[in-house]
C-alpha cells in the first residue's frame, strides 16, 4: 500500500471517530460560515446533540487529505473544533489532532427562485456536485405516531423550520434551483422527504422531473427518487419514464422484526417487510442492477444481521450501504448511543467488500446515494485513487 | 428534598454513571491497586469487560463516600478515572476530583471450600453490591443450550467465545450438594437471600434440578424457608410453576428483558423457541403472580435496548399486576452478539431509574420485596432506601445530631 493510501486510511479512521463522537465548539469562531463557506441548512434531519437555532455553523469539515466529515455538535465530546488565528483545528485535551477546512459556499446559495424563495432552502449542497432536495420537511406518519424510531424530521422542522424559512417545495422552485446548481457544476440530485398524506407522491415526483428537465434542458438529470415502497409496483416504471436515473427505497433494517419495531409506519403503509423486498426486486428489473438503492441504518441491529442484509441486497442488484446511525434529538431513540467508532469502521470495510465483490462501481454508488461522503464512498475513492489528492498535493475544497 | 437526600441522589447518579461509562486507571494507579491487593479477576455473572480491553483485572466493586457501590468496568476512554493520593483512592472526571472511594472486601465464604474441594467462590457470587442486606447468586451452569441453534439472547455473553478462551474457564456445573454447602456458609455469615439461575438446560429439564437444589438447601439450613428465588424460563405448562412454590422457593423470576412481541422476538430468539414466545411468557408471569402472590415474582428488563416509551409500557403493565420489575442497565458486553454497540447516555438511564422506582412505588412494592425478588442490588434498591430513609447515612446523621 502506498504511503498516501495509508495516510488516507488513517484519516478515514479519524473521520469516522469524529463523526461518531461529535465535536464541541464555540459557534463564534465561525465568522466566515454563511458568507465564503457553506452553512448548515436544516431541510430534513439534524444530527447535532447541541442545537444551534439561528446560528450559522458548517455542515461538515474537510480533513487534510480531503475526506469530509459531518459536523455533529456535541459539547460533551472530548474533541473540540477550535480556531487558531486563521487556522481551524481539532483538539483533544488541549492537544492539536489535525487541521481542518470547510466547504466553500456555492454561488446559488445567494440566489432566489422567481417566487422569491432562497435557493439554499430548496436544494442543499453536499459536496462533489451532489445536491439534496427534501420536498417537505415533515412526515405524515407523525399524526399516527408511526414515525421511524430513528428519525427526527418532524423535530427538525419544529426546531429550525420557521427560523430558517424552510417550507414545502414546488416543482418550479426545484427546477429553477437545480438549473442554477447544475450550471455551477452540480451533477447529481436526490428528491426525498417524509411520507405525503395518502401516499400521493408519484404525481409530485413526475411533475418535479418535468420541471427539472424543462429548466436544465437535460433529459437525463442524474436524479434519484427516494420513495416508500408503493403498493402498486407498476408505479415504479413511471419514475423511470419520468427521467429518474435511480430509485431509492430505504429498508433501514434487515431483520423483519426490527423493521416492524423501528419502522412502524413503513410496515403499515407500504405492505410490510416482504412487500418492501418485493418492491426493491421489481425496481431492479425496471432500473437495472446498481441503479436501485436501499439504505440500512448502521448500528440499529446486530452487525451479523446488517451484513446479511447488505449481502442479500447486493446480490439482488441493489446498492445498499449502512452509514452510522446517529441517535438524533427528537427521535424516539434520543439519548441512545450508536455503536463504537471501530464497530462502524469495520462494518464499512465489510460493506465495501460486499459491493466490490458484486461488481458495483464508484459511479453507481455516486449516482444512487444522496451524499457522496459515506465511509464506503471514501474506501472506493481511496482504492481506485479517485480523490483529488491523488492528482495533486493540494486538497480541493472548492464547492464544485 | 433534604440536603442529605440530595447528596445521596447525587452520589447515586455517579454510581449509575460509573456503571455506564466505566472507569479508567493508569499503570501507576494499577500498580498501587496491586500493592494494596485490590486487583482481582473481574467477576460478574454474564458481563465481561467492555471497552478497549486494556485491563483484564479490576478491583472488586467500588464503594462511594456514602456507601453506594457499583461493579466497576474498565473503559480506557472513560471520562471517569481512578486516581490515588497518599494511599487514598478516588474518582476524578476530566481531571476534577469528585470523591473518595473504597473497595469492597470479599466475603469470608469466598475463601472456603465445599466438602468435594471446590472453591465456594466458584459456586456462588456475592450480589450485595454495597447493601447491608446480603444476597448471593448461583448460576448452576456456565452455558446456555440455546447456543446450539444460534439463538443466544443478543445482550448475553453466556455462550461467548471470549468467555471460553478465558484462561481459567471451565464449564462448572454445580450440583445440589455443593450449592447447599455454600448457601449454608454464606447464610452463617449473614446472607439472607439466594437466587438460583443459569442458562437454559437442554430439553428444558430444569425443574427436577431446581427441586433437588431446594431440598438440599433446606436440609443444610435445617429450615423450610430459605428465601430463595428460582430464575427460570417460562414453562409451556404453567402448572409447573406451582411446584417451585411447593419446593420452598419464596420468589420466582422470569426475565422478560424487553417489552412487546416484536422486540422480544428480536432480542430473545432462544426464549421464543424454547418458551412459547412473548405471549406465553407474559401468561406464565401472570400465573406466577397468582401462585406466589404480588411482590414475589420478578421480571428483569435489559434497559437501553428499546425506546423508553415501549420500556415504560412493559414496566408499568408488569408492576401493575404485582411483579417486581428490575431495570438493569444494558452494557454491550464483549462476546455478546451486540458487542461494539453502546448503551444510552447516563442521563437517559438516570431518567429511567427514577421513573421506574416511581412505578414500583405506585403499585405498592416495598424495599423488602425488591430485596427478596432481585438477583442483586440495583439502583431501584438504593432509591427505595433513600426515600424510606433507611440507608445508613440517615442513621449516621441522626447520631451526629444527637452528639
Amino acid at each position: 500500500m502506498s504511503n498516501l493510501k495509508q495516510k488516507l486510511y488513517e484519516e478515514l479512521a479519524l473521520k469516522n471517530l469524529l463523526a461518531n463522537t461529535g465535536v464541541g465548539f464555540d459557534p463564534k469562531i465561525f465568522t466566515q460560515i454563511g458568507s465564503s463557506h457553506a452553512e448548515s441548512v436544516h431541510c430534513l434531519f439534524d444530527y447535532s446533540v447541541d442545537e444551534h437555532v439561528g446560528v450559522n455553523i458548517p455542515p461538515a469539515f474537510v480533513l487534510p487529505h480531503g475526506l469530509i466529515t459531518l459536523l455533529k455538535a456535541d459539547n460533551r465530546s472530548p474533541y473540540r473544533l477550535e480556531r487558531d488565528a486563521d487556522r481551524f483545528i481539532i483538539t483533544k485535551g488541549g492537544n492539536e489532532i489535525t487541521e481542518v477546512t470547510f466547504i466553500k459556499r456555492p454561488k446559488y446559495y445567494d440566489l432566489k427562485t422567481t417566487d422569491g424563495t432562497p435557493m439554499k432552502n430548496v436544494a442543499v449542497y453536499g459536496s462533489d456536485g451532489v445536491i439534496f432536495i427534501a420536498y417537505s420537511n415533515e412526515c405524515s406518519l407523525k399524526e399516527s405516531g408511526k414515525d421511524c424510531l430513528f428519525c427526527n424530521i418532524n423535530h427538525t422542522k419544529a426546531t429550525y423550520g420557521e427560523v430558517e424559512g424552510i417550507n414545502w417545495k414546488y416543482p418550479k422552485q426545484i427546477g429553477e434551483t437545480v438549473a442554477a446548481a447544475y450550471k455551477e457544476g452540480g451533477r447529481h440530485l436526490t428528491i426525498s422527504g417524509g411520507f405525503v398524506p395518502e401516499r400521493r407522491e408519484v404525481e409530485y415526483y413526475l411533475d418535479v422531473a418535468e420541471s427539472i428537465k424543462e429548466h436544465t434542458g437535460l433529459e437525463d438529470f442524474n436524479g434519484t427518487a427516494c420513495i416508500g415502497a408503493p403498493h402498486d409496483l407498476s408505479v415504479i416504471s413511471k419514475y423511470k419514464e419520468a427521467g429518474y436515473r435511480t430509485l431509492a427505497t430505504n429498508i433501514e433494517v434487515w431483520d423483519r422484526n426490527f423493521f416492524k419495531a423501528y419502522c412502524p409506519g413503513k410496515e403499515e403503509l407500504c405492505g410490510g417487510y416482504d412487500h418492501w423486498i418485493k418492491s426493491l426486486k421489481h425496481s431492479v428489473k425496471v432500473f437495472g442492477r446498481g441503479r436501485v438503492r436501499s439504505n440500512l441504518v448502521g448500528g440499529l441491529e446486530s452487525k451479523q444481521s446488517t451484513l446479511e442484509g447488505l449481502e442479500y441486497l447486493a446480490d439482488a442488484g441493489v446498492i445498499a450501504l449502512a452509514p452510522a446511525w446517529n441517535p438524533n434529538n427528537g427521535s424516539a431513540l434520543e439519548g441512545h448511543r450508536s455503536p463504537e467508532a471501530e464497530w462502524h469502521l469495520d462494518l464499512a470495510y465489510r460493506n465495501a467488500a460486499i459491493l466490490q465483490k458484486h461488481g458495483y462501481t464508484y459511479e453507481q454508488l455516486y449516482d444512487a446515494y444522496a451524499n457522496s461522503q459515506t465511509l464506503v464512498h471514501d474506501i472506493y475513492r481511496i482504492e481506485n485513487e479517485l480523490l483529488p489528492v491523488f492528482n495533486s498535493n493540494e486538497v480541493l475544497e472548492e464547492a464544485f | 428534598m433534604s440536603d442529605l437526600k440530595k447528596t445521596l441522589y447525587d452520589e447515586l447518579k455517579l454510581k449509575v454513571a460509573l456503571g455506564i461509562e466505566g472507569v479508567s486507571y493508569n499503570d501507576q494507579v494499577a500498580q498501587k491497586l496491586i500493592d494494596a491487593d485490590l486487583l482481582h479477576r473481574y467477576e460478574i455473572l454474564n458481563i465481561n469487560i467492555h471497552g478497549k480491553r486494556k485491563y483484564d483485572y479490576f478491583p472488586r466493586y467500588i464503594v462511594l463516600k456514602h456507601g453506594f457501590a457499583t461493579f466497576g468496568r474498565s473503559e480506557e476512554d472513560s471520562l471517569y478515572e481512578i486516581v490515588e493520593n497518599n494511599g487514598q483512592f478516588g474518582i476524578a472526571r476530566r481531571g476534577e476530583y469528585l470523591t473518595d472511594i473504597q473497595f469492597a472486601k470479599e466475603p469470608d465464604f469466598y475463601y472456603k471450600k465445599t466438602s468435594d474441594g471446590t472453591l465456594m467462590k466458584d459456586i456462588a457470587r456475592d450480589a450485595s453490591i454495597g447493601g447491608q442486606d446480603k444476597s448471593i447468586v448461583i448460576a448452576y451452569s456456565d452455558e446456555c443450550s440455546v447456543k446450539d441453534k444460534g439463538e443466544t439472547c443478543l445482550f448475553c455473553t453466556y455462550n461467548s467465545k471470549v468467555r471460553r478462551e478465558g484462561e481459567d474457564w471451565k464449564n462448572r456445573w454445580k450440583n445440589p450438594g455443593q450449592i447447599a454447602e455454600v448457601v449454608k456458609a454464606a447464610y452463617d455469615e449473614g446472607y439472607t437471600h439466594v437466587t438460583i439461575t443459569g442458562g437454559f438446560v437442554p430439553e428444558r429439564r430444569e425443574i427436577e434440578y431446581y427441586l433437588d437444589v431446594a431440598e438440599a438447601i433446606k436440609a443444610a439450613l435445617g429450615r423450610d424457608d430459605f428465601n430463595g428465588t428460582a430464575c427460570i424460563g417460562a414453562p409451556l405448562d404453567h402448572e409447573v410453576i406451582d411446584k417451585y412454590k411447593e419446593a420452598g422457593y419464596s420468589t420466582i423470576a422470569f426475565n422478560t428483558e424487553v417489552w412487546r412481541k416484536e422486540w422480544f422476538d428480536i432480542i430473545n430468539p432462544g426464549k421464543v423457541t424454547a418458551c412459547g414466545g412473548f405471549d406465553n411468557w407474559i401468561k406464565a408471569i401472570e400465573h406466577a403472580v397468582k401462585v406466589f402472590g404480588p411482590g414475589n415474582v420478578r421480571s428483569n428488563f435489559v434497559v437501553g435496548l428499546q425506546p423508553k416509551d415501549v420500556l415504560f409500557e412493559g414496566l408499568e403493565y408488569l408492576a401493575s399486576i404485582g411483579v417486581v420489575t428490575i431495570a438493569s442497565s444494558w452494557i454491550a458486553a464483549v462476546g455478546s452478539p451486540l458487542e461494539g454497540h453502546r448503551t444510552p447516555t447516563v442521563d437517559w438511564h438516570w431518567d429511567v431509574q427514577l421513573k421506574h422506582a416511581q412505578i414500583l412505588r405506585k403499585y405498592g412494592r416495598t424495599y423488602e420485596q425488591l430485596f427478596n425478588a432481585a438477583p442483586a442490588r440495583f439502583t431501584q434498591h438504593d432509591i427505595f432506601q433513600i426515600e424510606d430513609e433507611t440507608w445508613p447515612s440517615f442513621k449516621e446523621q441522626l447520631v451526629e445530631a444527637n452528639n
